[in-house]
């Protein structure tokens, strides 16, 4: 690699990220949450799912941060890592064709109306989730208590929390997508 | 849809810029390990069991004081380990998006096409009726299972590391993770294998290592999803 040549920017600003410098790092997020957004819109259109793909995406780099080899282009990593998230939702999307995630949250959301066969669901889908992640959701998602709420009871990190939070919804969306073939 | 995802009960969700916070504000609080020390201490990890078992199962081979001086005893030691490296550096790569493997296919084509030809001068200088037992051995009906059940512990161990990485393409870096491990079992296995002909290497050796890396390409799209 010729060392001449001066980093573009991304490349300097992940470098220094991994060296542990935040300011860096939130710069570098912000930059990539732009570029995410206009690659997952230009590629969907107007779905309500980019945005939640932008925060997969984030969370993802974030979870995976050392697989970046300084000796090599950032933005081959970064494209890579967008397109496997792309294709990821995609092959999710396909196997339903309504948007699960939408009616999880739907069922969730349901206050004192909600037949009693949808609560049953809701436990069944809750049952397959690993115990934490279960009352995550539960707390969460339910009974209506911030991330900060339980972060503090918790102990865990509100990074944590919330990576927990959207692998359960995703988890639970496979399912209900998977009974639907 | 700027300010982010709706949760249950109407309330606002995570908008991507606290998440951005939070994620920020997490750089120092959560060191990640070092990718390179993850892969490491796993296939050491995992050749430590596959060693063991190798030892309480089936022992040194008899002859081990005397075969320490021989030119077959080193080669069927060294063909799998210099694999197991061709495996390493196209594991460290497939784990990382973006990058292609190739070094770590040009060392493994070379290391594999070196045992070929010395399996075939072998062969081609035997007197006709050696052919035979050149190819075949004495062991035929266990060393190639053999090979693939010491490379169990080493593909789980493996399994792990890849999934601490981020690879994008799933069933090659499953492959990567078999051929590893059943690369560094088949150099274990050798130290308890009596058979000397670099043909019957090649070939039972060949279709261990081979046979753990399809195991790996299937296990891969199911256990590496991220």
């Amino acid at each position: 690699m010729d060392v001449s040549a001066p980093n573009p920017p991304l490349d300097a600003l992940m470098i220094a990220a991994q060296a542990g410098d935040e300011a860096a790092y939130r710069a570098l997020l912000k930059a990539l949450a732009a570029t995410l957004r206009s690659y997952f819109a230009r590629r969907l259109g107007r779905d309500a799912s980019v945005e939640d793909l932008v925060q997969d995406t984030l969370i993802a780099i974030h979870e995976r941060r050392a697989t970046y080899d300084p000796q090599r282009p950032f933005a081959a990593w970064f494209f890579a890592i967008a397109r496997y998230k792309l294709i990821d939702h995609l092959r999710a999307a396909r196997r339903s064709a309504s948007s699960p995630v939408e009616e999880i949250e739907d069922i969730a959301g349901a206050d004192e109306e909600t037949p009693a066969s949808a609560r049953l669901d809701l436990e069944r889908l809750l049952d397959g989730l690993p115990q934490r992640s279960r009352d995550i959701v539960r707390t969460v998602k339910i009974e209506g208590q911030s991330v900060a709420e339980v972060s503090l009871r918790s102990g865990l990190s509100p990074t944590a929390i919330r990576v927990l939070l959207h692998r359960a919804v995703k988890a639970m969306s496979a399912k209900v997508g998977n009974s639907r073939r | 849809m700027r300010n982010g995802v709706r949760f249950a009960g109407g309330q606002k969700g995570i908008s991507t810029d606290a998440l951005i916070d939070t994620l920020a504000g997490d750089l120092s609080a959560t060191p990640v390990p070092s990718v390179r020390r993850t892969l490491a201490l796993a296939f050491a990890f995992g050749s430590a069991v596959s060693a063991a078992a190798m030892l309480e199962l089936l022992g040194l081979r008899p002859d081990m004081a005397s075969a320490l001086a021989t030119a077959s005893f080193w080669i069927k030691l060294i063909f799998p380990f210099g694999l197991a490296v061709a495996g390493l550096m196209a594991v460290d790569r497939l784990g990382r998006p973006g990058a292609a493997a190739g070094r770590g296919y040009a060392v493994g084509i070379a290391v594999a096409g070196t045992m070929a030809l010395l399996a075939s001068v072998q062969l081609a200088t035997a007197p006709r009726d050696a052919i035979r037992p050149l190819l075949l051995g004495h062991t035929l009906d266990h060393c190639t299972a053999l090979i693939m059940l010491l490379a169990l512990p080493i593909l789980a161990a493996g399994m792990y590391a890849m999934r601490q990485m981020a690879p994008t393409r799933l069933r090659l870096a499953g492959a990567a993770v078999g051929v590893t491990a059943g690369a560094l079992s088949a150099s274990i296995y050798a130290i308890a294998c009596d058979e000397t002909a670099l043909p019957f290497v090649t070939l039972w050796y060949g279709a261990g290592i081979a046979l753990t890396g399809v195991l790996g390409a299937l296990l891969g799209p199911r256990l590496l999803r991220w």
